[in-house]
Parts: C-alpha cells; structure tokens; sequence
C-alpha cells in the first residue's frame, strides 16, 4: 500500500534525523490510530505513542510558580491601568527618553561651558562696568582676573586691555570693555585646542578694578556652573526614579 | 483588541500547558517558569494580535512560548552545561524531583541518553523545534543536530525494545 511506503519513507529520513515538525506530526498522526499495521510498522508504533503521550501529558505547575508569573502579569496590567490614566505609554518613554538625551546633552556641553563662560565673563565685565557709573572712582583695590596658566604672549593683550580701560575710564564712558564675539573654526570640532583657547582667553581679556565687578564676575561664574550641574543631578534622579519605578512595576517589588 | 477581562480567561489558564512544554524541552523548573512568565507578558502586550478561536489561541501561545525557550536556553548556553540540562539540575531541586517522578517511561530512556542526544531528541519531539531552531537553540550547526538527532532516535529504539525485552 502506498501509504505504508510514504510512511516508511518518512521514518527512515526521521532515524536519519532529517524531518521537518509536520512529517513528525505526520507520523504521530499515522500511529496514533488503532487499526492492524504490517509487522515492520508495529513495531515502531510503541515508541511513536509513548512520545505523543509522553508530549501531552503536562507536569503540574507549582503553586508558587504559577502565583509568581500571576503576579507579574498583574503588575504589567496595573501599570498599563496607571500609564493610561497618566496619558499615553509612548509619552511617558519619549519623556525618559528625552530626559536622558537632555542628560547627554549637559555633559556634552561642559567643555563649551568653560569656554563659554570665559566669553561671558567679558559680556558681564562691560554690564558690570556700565551698570556702576561710579566704577572710576572706587577702590584702588585691583583685582586681575586671569586663568593662572596664561602664557606670557597673552601679556601685550592684557596692557592693551589694561590701557584701552584707562582710557575709557578717562572718557568716562560706560562701556570700558568691547568683547569681540567669540569664533571657533567649526561647529563640529567640540574642544578647542590650547591655541585657541589662549586666544579665546586673550580677546575676553581685561583688568577688574572694582570689587563690585569682581564679585558680579565671580558669582555669575559660580551660579551659572551650579545651574548646570543641579539640573543634570536633577535629571540623573529623575531617570534614576523612572526606572526604578518600571522595575518595581514589572517584578512587583 | 482583547480586554483585560478576557485575556484572564482564555490566556491566564493556559500558564500549565505552558510550564509543561517548557519542562518537557529541557528547561530547569526554574527557567520554564521565567519562560512562562516572559510569553505571558509578552501575548498581554500583543494582546491585539491574539486569534479569536481557542485552536489558533493554543497555537499561537505555543509558538511564542518556543521562541522564548530558544531565546532561553540561547542566554544559558554558557552557564549550564549539557548534563546539567539533561540531568534537571536545577537549584530548585524540589520542583525538579517532582518533575522527575512524574516523567513518563519514555522521558526517562530519553534521559538515559548522552546529554546532547537528549536534549536534541527532547526539543524536537517534545518541542516540536525543527533542525535549524534547535540548532539556534543549542548553538550546535544543523549538521551536528541532525546527527545527534539520529544517534539519540535509533538508540532510544534499542531501549525501547531492550526494556521491552526485560519487562
């Protein structure tokens, strides 16, 4: 009989380890009935029947087991239940996403801080200087406000600032300081060589007569790096919390 | 889509056959209930694609629970060593030994094989995997399953009969 052949066909390519799910499927299906089979068959009929009872009968689960996956399923429906109230799943991940690209974002810009600052210290010298008229009269106290490593070259710059600020003084004019804005050669070179930054350095340079400048300079410096780095402690712990947040909501902790 | 209602009717009971075809592919107790709690998870998140009909239900759990396993067993390759699979090692040794009473006779003869014939032999007739997933599975290359395949079925065969034999 041509079914017989066809299954012994399937047989020998399955002791040869070379059948596909549905040919085995096939052969379960074909032992699995109870009709008289020629001898050479039958005998692979135990093996076949073993298997398929073997493959049906399930071990019992755990009552601890089966309570644990339970909750966890429980704790992914309830967090949905919360995400949806909150507004939509996808906006809650854009925002952490968004969070954490603002984290990098904080970190990558603290090389352009320094620098920048360096730039600003100028911009709030010529407020500082236009904002106090009575600058020329003040304190004899001189503050030099300079980065220590400043090379020698820098030093022709300083007196030129130094003059072009005694003179200023003399004309009484308000804005002592012109800050030339700062240049960088591109967008994507992210830290700047020493080179440049000397020059970046020298063209933001001048000489601090009044403590009250002094002090305006100073505080702006700190309030500006303190800004910068309790926002990205604030964003670090608010990922931080989120996390911890999907983590407790998945293993129910 | 499926309500959450629903989805506690037709996919919470289907936890069991679930943790006994994972059992039944060779995972530790331990692991079976992980991969039991993975594709659970998984089927409420697709929850839209889940058949309407009860066959194609079972199916579909089915099918995603072995790809789990294979993701499984793919990340514990390194740590537990072929015997230990094959031999129930588990540290929950508890679950294991109930497992192991409750085998049926032809689990146990597969068992008596080479690790690696074994667990070839329990992924494919159990898990119902073919060559290229156990393959994935086991990290083995196809020709190495099929090989093992063919050695642990003849083999199972003498057993088979021997046992037939003594009994």
């Amino acid at each position: 009989m041509n079914e017989y052949n066809d299954i012994r066909e399937i047989l020998n390519r399955w002791y040869d380890g070379n059948t596909t799910p549905a040919e085995q499927q096939r052969l379960a299906d074909f032992f699995a009935t109870d009709r008289e089979l020629p001898a050479d068959l039958e005998m692979e009929r135990e093996m076949f029947r073993a298997m398929a009872e073997a493959g049906e009968d399930y071990a019992e689960m755990p009552v601890e087991v089966s309570e644990r996956i339970t909750a966890a399923l429980e704790a992914e429906m309830a967090g949905e239940r919360v995400e949806r109230r909150k507004g939509f799943g996808w906006r809650r991940r854009a925002m952490t996403a968004c969070a954490a690209a603002a984290c990098m974002a904080v970190i990558l810009t603290i090389p352009f801080l320094k620098s920048s600052d360096k730039a600003m210290i100028g911009d709030k010298a010529g407020m500082a200087v236009s904002e106090t008229p009575d600058a020329r009269r003040a304190s004899t106290d001189t503050m030099l406000f300079m980065t220590p490593e400043l090379p020698r070259a820098v030093a022709p710059a300083v007196e030129k600032e130094s003059r072009k600020l005694a003179s200023a003084q003399k004309k009484a004019s308000r804005h002592a300081v012109k800050c030339k804005p700062v240049e960088t050669d591109s967008d994507d070179d992210l830290y700047l060589s020493e080179e440049e930054e000397e020059r970046l350095v020298a063209a933001n340079y001048h000489v601090v007569t009044d403590e009250r400048e002094a002090d305006a300079i100073l505080s702006t410096v700190f309030v500006r790096l303190e800004s910068g780095m309790t926002e990205e402690n604030f964003r670090i712990s608010d990922v931080r919390a989120r996390y911890e947040m999907e983590v407790n909501d998945i293993y129910d902790l | 889509m499926m309500t959450e209602k629903e989805f506690r009717q037709r996919v919470l009971p289907l936890q069991r056959l679930m943790y006994g075809l994972a059992l039944k592919m060779g995972l530790p107790p331990d692991d079976a209930a992980d991969v039991v709690q993975e594709t659970q998870i998984k089927l409420w998140r697709h929850r839209v694609d889940i058949p309407d009909d009860d066959g194609a239900l079972r199916m579909y759990s089915l099918s995603t629970l072995r790809r789990e396993c294979i993701t499984m067993m793919r990340r514990r390759k390194p740590e537990v060593t072929l015997d230990e699979v094959a031999e129930f090692k588990a540290p929950e040794e508890r679950a294991s030994t109930e497992y192991r009473d409750t085998r049926h006779r032809i689990e146990v003869l597969i068992d008596s094989l080479p690790a690696g014939q074994s667990k070839v032999v329990r992924l494919s007739s159990f898990g119902g995997l073919d060559n290229a997933e156990i393959a994935e599975a086991t990290g083995m290359t196809e020709a190495n399953v099929r090989q093992l395949l063919s050695r642990g079925r003849r083999r199972l065969r003498e057993l088979m009969n021997d046992n037939n034999l003594s009994s």
